[in-house]
């Protein structure tokens, strides 16, 4: 039905709320986002057909869920009722969590994970809906309190009402740069036009970065609230969700959400009987990484390349079509509901004095714990990495953790004690960009390291501007040869002032950060690099060149693994007797390496 | 707004919408950049413009950064210093380092700067470079893509100045390159070839084809003058060297057309030195063969056609002597070829091809305001004109560059009505686009009229002041009968009320017509009534609003002006006006002047069939493919006694010749053209002409003295002196301004007057202007079972009228070259024809076979065909009662598969 009113919104509210305490059902959610990956959607089809065989219809609701955080316990299950969270559940485990958990209170042992460090130390705000309900069911976020922010909006507040409220909150923007969001809206807002349009930035681009694409995968109800707010703030009557077509799972949720709003009232003529009006539509991204960058995702929707424009005019002032446009991340409209549920004082009062609320980060690499996180600003490194993630693999030390994605910085372990904010990492030479956490340790080359990101970068380079893309090109240049021991001193010094000057002179934030793995190494892992020129030698044992790889004949047990698997045919010896690698035939695969039981291949 | 701000230590006061860069070079601080150019958006692309700016932490683009008050700007800085070194060695990096052979090597901007900043190839590392292979350079453009720096100035003026869209980036990052379409050749990307993506490539990368090899910049002559096309008369700088053209570019200085051309201006000159050029007097062997000639002196030529007009005029009267002038020869050469007919011949028997495509907008203007020039400037259309009313003419082929201007309009906010049967490329940005029945202008315009009638759209101040007729118009128009409009016309009129409303109601709406208003039977009622739309809403006598009437050739309006009409003199000084002839009996010191309006162009060939007129004299036209119902006119030249034709190529017509002249073309003669906004622009002489080919103003003077009279004009400039005194609305363009470079609209009517661009203001020439009552009626030939389809003719971008210029060059046919039908999708389909099929298609007067094209542009029941081949075999010569114009746009035929 179509809501003529914000009353009969609100009374029917009540009754879902009535709806939902009064079930009795136990609540069985299974992430079928993330963990889709792991075999989660049959986990799910089989705990609905296990339940119809128990005669648990009437008893349990399982529900599918987004990102319930906890990625490397994928596929993972939460029982409401005692209220377990099992991990990496398969579909042997479905009939006993039925039969004991579901129906006895029992837990299993067996099927419970650390998350319980994992989660505690977060403080869980923005995405308290995300794995919580199912995101392609209106009831449940309305249950959850859901459009009550916008109904409030809507029933009284004035845009000039909203946009202090918001400003007085210290919301930043979370795409990364950080730009206080009411004020934004506010330029938006008051640049002089007949129409304005909002955008949502779901370009999501950073490898291992996945805040964005939970929150759309999981809540997205919540962004779009966020956006209606946004829209009737700045006086917007149509908007873009601009998703990259590589979220699948993203584009279904939300073009279902959309199709539900419209049929509520919520999105389109007249919302809630109010004057107000918004036409929100998707538009999926084509691949290309620079889209993100907001001058070029506009030119992405007019249909033209996405390439970036300089700034001034900024969007506010001319965007889309010319005319004035506000855009924001996905996470920044997640927390427009938040701070008008709880009052900008009440959202203020968590974080720091200049970056207010949490920040949600995607935490990968070299840690026990990876998933999303969410935690005030001002929260340590440190505290993510070792508290929340459970500190380093078992033999492993960790190094540093690259921030802000692949035009971040990476930074030292000394440094960990650094509060997180957007000014901290600046400072540090990174930046907080989409919130992309990925933990390195001593097996990881800092040299390789900074190559594989300006390779990353370097390619999704958009061509435009001479600094990133011909100079990129260079420095990717001198680091190759670098990691293969060709380089000089005066190449290293020729990096750095590439570096600097494409910081400096590039035309978007791809370009301006582009140099800053590079730069963040050169500073805090410099030793690294002349390692490599000067000894040319790789401690970490990673660039090919620069090891040999040989049998240590007194472990090698003569099993033959390695030779076989030898695609260059640099391995002799005969069965039961030590091997040996010629190394002029070795091509440094490292392929013996890893299928070496007996550790008796070393690397030099 | 002005605003205080400090570059370089500098205080400047400055626009406050400009860019710093733009500020910076005003004020004679150069600051480097490849990618910004003045007439594009910037693009921030290249970074060398950047500059600090006091309180900024990051570094600004300043081609794009607008000034703000108080700003101090440092534009050169060692921090500057060392980011544009280090951007030139990058840019080099992946450059060829080939400019001791390369075509652009001295007006190369990067080889420029790199000169300035001391760049030195040794010092940098070369690294990996970018492979890419020469494109074609079929035709016209070579793209040698290795020299590429990625500028993008190409692809933005592609976008958004001539709205080709024809190329953009293709890949990401070090292996981007700008491709044509789906990285296809130029032709099948879209490219409309003006070669203005040449024009604004700062390095070799964009070239010339047939400029290869043929010389470097510093040993061209460069010579700035006027194209020979079209109407728009856009400057041109000519590169000569040893005698020939080698390649042009736009003279950036005209006021004109600043950067741009398009494909004819460009790549249209081959024809020049072409070796079917008239070198030599021709003399016709036989009377019954024709194109057979041989050589002849001048002397020789000239008195046998003395000898002969002599012995005809005195046989038959001067009315049996008839002479076609030229729109592509210069002001001075009508003049005294009008005069030649005038003075010696005693007849007003001079008429040129403004017959044929304004001459119902010069009836029909004349009647309502007094005078049919365009009433606005191109430039107001660009920059001030907020709506803009385009009927009858397809601005985007026929002239390119102005089409460009309006699409600026567009871009900056003005709102494009297209009115035209056809959907040309333009409506494709209009705001509104109706597409009525071909012939049912005065249906549609009448409707309009009368609901701004009836909405009281009208300005009554204006039509208190400055309209007569109103009272009886209103009358008139009670009595219309809108509610037929969407039977006759097919137009929707609700469509045409949004029309109306938007039109009255701007701030200044100009209205832009040419051929599909002008060649009906009903042409010269047409023009009135968007001269009523005019005098109701006030929508003229102010900048940006008008009547604009778009000129089809370079010097169609100067023609006119030079009265090579069969009713007026030199600025439109009536033939039947005894002061008119009193006033030049004695400019020219002659007895007696015929009173009697001559025959007009179609009435001469008509005369010839009957008999009355017996010799003609035609200058660079060619009737013979340009006149309607062709058949019609080759009987008339072939029963023609003495037949005189000067022209640069043996033409369609030239064959019937007895005596062939020799001309010289535009690029080898100075004089004056007139463009379509009434601007006098000086030709300049960039060649010799070939063999003994002479400039057709001398050709005529020394005709004149076989004759006895003593023309005593030692140059050209001579002749443009008595222009000033024959024609008052040149009286102030005097050779010596137009040698100083002045660049002056008529009316400028003394030595200190500043021309004038816009006409109308406060006063029309007419004194009042007047409304004009006009029932609509029918086209003379429509449709019936035997020939079902409408078929209507226009220009195409790449060809010029008879082809006799453009036919001769090699780029062009490759592109065009062919004639082609256009029709309707379901048509085709009814018929059962497909793409490229031939087939034949016939008229009451004949018939032509050429290869079909399927297209939506055109409606059901209607075909298409382009003039320029022999499309006026099919169409009639049924004349429009007033002004005596053709209706080339309205003819039945039938199509059959071949």
């Amino acid at each position: 039905m179509k809501f003529k009113n914000t009353p009969q919104f609100r009374s029917w509210r009540e009754k879902i709320k009535n709806k939902f305490t009064n079930s009795q059902k136990v609540r069985v959610k299974v992430c079928i986002t993330g963990c889709r990956a792991n075999g989660a959607i049959d986990v799910f089809k089989k705990f609905q057909e296990e339940a119809g065989k128990q005669n648990l219809t009437g008893k349990v609701e399982i529900v599918p869920t987004g990102c319930q955080k906890f990625c490397s316990g994928a596929p993972v299950v939460t029982i409401e009722l005692p209220g377990v969270m099992y991990q990496s559940v398969s579909l042997e485990d479905v009939s006993s969590i039925l039969d004991k958990t579901v129906k006895k209170q029992k837990v299993i042992p067996q099927l419970l994970g650390k998350q319980r460090k994992f989660l505690e130390a977060q403080k869980i705000r923005v995405l308290k809906n995300c794995g919580d309900i199912n995101p392609l069911n209106l009831e449940e976020y309305i249950w959850k309190d859901g459009f009550s922010a916008l109904e409030e909006v809507l029933s009284g507040m004035s845009p000039e009402e909203v946009i202090e409220e918001v400003k007085r909150s210290g919301l930043r923007g979370r795409g990364g740069a950080g730009f206080p969001t009411g004020l934004k809206w506010e330029i938006t807002r008051t640049s002089p036009a007949p129409e304005r349009f909002l955008i949502c930035n779901g370009d999501e681009g950073d490898p291992g970065a996945f805040m964005d694409r939970s929150l759309l995968e999981g809540s997205p109800f919540q962004v779009i609230e966020g956006m209606l707010i946004g829209a009737y703030a700045i006086g917007a009557n149509s908007g873009y969700l601009y998703v990259r077509a590589e979220y699948p799972i993203a584009i279904e949720h939300l073009t279902h959400a959309i199709s539900e709003c419209y049929s509520h009232g919520i999105l389109g003529k007249n919302i809630l009987g109010t004057e107000f009006s918004f036409d929100l539509q998707i538009k999926e991204g084509a691949g290309a990484f620079v889209c993100g960058e907001e001058t070029a995702l506009i030119a992405s929707i007019e249909g033209k390349r996405g390439m970036p424009r300089p700034r001034p005019p900024f969007p506010a002032e001319s965007g889309l079509w010319g005319k004035p446009t506000c855009i924001n991340n996905v996470e920044t409209f997640a927390n427009i509901p938040i701070i008008i549920q709880e009052g900008w004082k009440n959202f203020a009062s968590v974080g720091t004095e200049r970056s207010s609320g949490t920040k949600i980060f995607s935490l990968a690499g070299k840690v026990k714990n990876t998933g999303l996180v969410e935690v005030p600003f001002g929260t340590s490194i440190g505290e993510v990495v070792f508290k929340i993630g459970g500190g380093a693999l078992p033999g492993c030390t960790i190094k540093g953790v690259q921030t802000g994605g692949p035009s971040g910085g990476c930074i030292p372990v000394e440094k960990f004690s650094t509060p997180i904010d957007y000014e901290n990492l600046d400072a540090l030479g990174s930046i907080m960009g989409s919130g992309g956490m990925i933990v390195v340790d001593d097996k990881v080359c800092m040299v390789e390291f900074a190559r594989y990101f300006l390779d990353f970068v370097q390619k999704e380079s958009c061509g435009k501007c001479v600094p990133c893309r011909i100079g990129t090109k260079r420095m990717l240049e001198i680091l190759e040869r670098i990691t293969k021991g060709q380089a000089t001193l005066e190449n290293l010094e020729k990096l750095e002032e590439l570096a600097n000057i494409i910081k400096d002179a590039s035309l978007c934030g791809l370009g301006q950060t582009a140099p800053n793995p590079v730069l963040t190494t050169l500073k805090y892992f410099r030793d690294e690099y002349i390692e490599h020129i000067a000894k040319k030698r790789c401690s970490a044992g990673v660039c090919r060149e620069l090891v040999i790889y040989f049998i240590d004949e007194e472990e090698c047990k003569g099993c033959g693994a390695c030779k076989k698997v030898c695609p260059a045919e640099a391995i002799e010896g005969d069965i039961k007797k030590p091997h040996r690698i010629t190394i002029e035939k070795c091509i440094k695969c490292g392929a013996c390496y890893r299928v070496c039981k007996f550790g008796a291949i070393n690397v030099r | 707004m002005k605003v205080k701000i400090e570059i370089d230590g500098n205080r400047i006061l400055a626009e406050k919408k400009k860019t710093i860069l733009e500020v910076a070079k005003e004020n004679g601080i150069e600051i480097p950049n490849l990618c910004y150019h003045r007439e594009l958006l910037p693009n921030g692309a290249c970074r060398l413009c950047l500059v600090e700016v006091e309180g900024e932490k990051k570094l600004v683009v300043s081609c794009s950064y607008p000034i703000e008050k108080g700003i101090k700007v440092k534009t050169s800085t060692e921090r500057l210093t060392k980011i544009r070194k280090t951007i030139l060695e990058l840019i080099i990096s992946d450059h060829p380092l080939d400019c001791m052979i390369c075509e652009k090597s001295g007006d190369c901007l990067l080889e420029k700067y790199a000169y300035e900043y001391g760049i030195k190839p040794e010092n940098i590392e070369r690294g990996k470079r970018k492979k890419v292979e020469l494109k074609d350079g079929r035709p016209f453009i070579i793209r040698d893509y290795e020299k590429c720096i990625l500028c993008g100035r190409c692809v933005k003026v592609c976008e958004e100045i001539v709205g080709a869209d024809a190329i953009d980036f293709g890949g990401r990052s070090f292996e981007t390159q700008i491709i044509s379409g789906f990285d296809e050749s130029l032709k099948d990307g879209g490219c409309v070839f003006c070669g203005n993506c040449i024009q604004v490539c700062p390095v070799g990368a964009l070239r010339e084809s047939g400029a290869e090899g043929r010389g470097r910049t510093w040993e061209f002559k460069k010579i700035k003058t006027v194209c020979p096309y079209c109407g728009v008369g856009c400057g041109l700088e000519v590169s000569v060297k040893d005698n020939t053209i080698i390649k042009i570019k736009s003279s950036t200085e005209s006021p004109v057309n600043r950067d741009w051309l398009c494909i004819k201006g460009k790549f249209g000159f081959e024809y020049v030195s072409h070796r079917e050029r008239l070198t030599t007097p021709l003399i016709r062997k036989s009377k019954t063969q024709k194109a057979k000639f041989e050589e002849i002196g001048w002397d020789e030529a000239l008195n046998l056609i003395a000898e002969k007009f002599s012995s005809v005029k005195r046989k038959y009267g001067p009315d049996s002597l008839a002479g076609l002038a030229s729109a592509k020869c210069t002001n001075e050469e009508n003049y005294l070829f009008q005069k030649f007919f005038r003075q010696i011949i005693k007849t007003n028997n001079v008429d040129h091809c403004a017959r044929l495509c304004h001459a119902s907008t010069i009836a029909g203007l004349a009647r309502t305001i007094g005078s049919a020039a365009m009433s606005n400037s191109l430039e107001e259309i660009e920059n001030v004109s907020t709506c803009i009313l385009l009927t009858g003419t397809n601005v985007s082929e026929t002239q390119p560059v102005t089409s460009y201007k309006i699409r600026r309009a567009v871009k900056r906010g003005a709102k494009l009505i297209v009115i035209d049967p056809r959907r040309i490329d333009i409506a494709d940005i209009a705001y509104l686009y109706i597409q009525p029945r071909i012939g049912t202008d005065v249906m549609v315009f009448n409707a309009m009229a009368k609901i701004i009638l009836d909405e009281k759209l009208y300005d009554e101040k204006f039509i208190k002041e400055r309209v007569e007729g109103f009272e009886k118009y209103k009358r008139f128009m009670k009595r219309f009968p809108i509610e037929k409009l969407e039977e006759i016309t097919n137009v929707c009129r609700e469509d045409l009320r949004r029309a109306a409303r938007l039109y009255a109601t701007s701030l200044s709406s100009v209205i832009l017509w040419s051929m599909g208003i002008t060649q009906h039977t009903t042409g010269t009622d047409n023009v009135m009534t968007l001269s009523n739309l005019a005098l109701l809403t006030g929508q003229i006598g102010k900048p940006g609003a008008g009547l604009s009437p778009l000129r089809g050739q370079n010097n169609v309006q100067g023609a006119c002006d030079m009265g090579a009409l069969v009713e007026v003199y030199p600025g439109y000084q009536k033939v039947e006006n005894p002061e008119t002839i009193k006033k030049f009996k004695s400019l020219w010191k002659e007895k007696s002047l015929s009173k009697r309006v001559g025959l007009s162009v179609v009435e001469m060939f008509n005369a010839v069939r009957d008999g009355d007129v017996k010799a003609m004299y035609i200058m660079g036209e060619n009737p013979l493919l340009s006149d309607p119902d062709i058949a019609h006119v080759r009987e008339a030249l072939k029963r023609l006694d003495f037949l005189v034709v000067q022209d640069i190529f043996l033409t369609e017509t030239a064959q019937y010749a007895d005596v062939l002249l020799p001309a010289a073309t535009s690029f080898e003669k100075e004089g004056t053209f007139t463009n379509t906004e009434r601007r006098v622009q000086k030709l300049s002489k960039c060649i010799e002409p070939p063999g003994e080919a002479k400039p057709d103003w001398e050709i005529i003077k020394n005709l004149a003295e076989k004759f006895g009279y003593e023309w005593n004009y030692k140059n050209v400039w001579d002749v443009t002196e008595e222009i000033t005194q024959a024609a008052p609305i040149y009286g102030g363009i005097t050779p010596e301004r137009i040698l100083e470079g002045e660049s002056l609209q008529w009316p400028c009517l003394d030595r200190n007057h500043p021309g004038t661009p816009t006409l109308h203001i406060g006063k029309f020439a007419a004194g009042k202007g007047e409304l004009k009552c006009i029932d609509y009626k029918k086209p003379f030939e429509l449709p019936n079972e035997e020939y079902p389809f409408i078929l209507t003719t226009g220009r195409i971008l790449s060809e010029f009228h008879t082809r006799s210029m453009t036919g001769r060059i090699k780029g062009i046919k490759e592109i065009s070259g062919r004639p082609f039908c256009l029709m309707n999708k379901s048509d085709a389909s009814v018929l059962n024809l497909k793409e490229n099929q031939k087939v034949k298609i016939s008229s009451r007067r004949g018939e032509i076979s050429l290869s079909l094209r399927i297209s939506d542009r055109v409606e059901e029941g209607v075909v298409f065909i382009p003039f320029h081949f022999e499309a006026n075999v099919l169409t009639h010569h049924e004349l429009d009662p007033i002004s005596k114009i053709p209706e080339y746009k309205v003819c039945a035929v039938r199509i059959e598969k071949m």
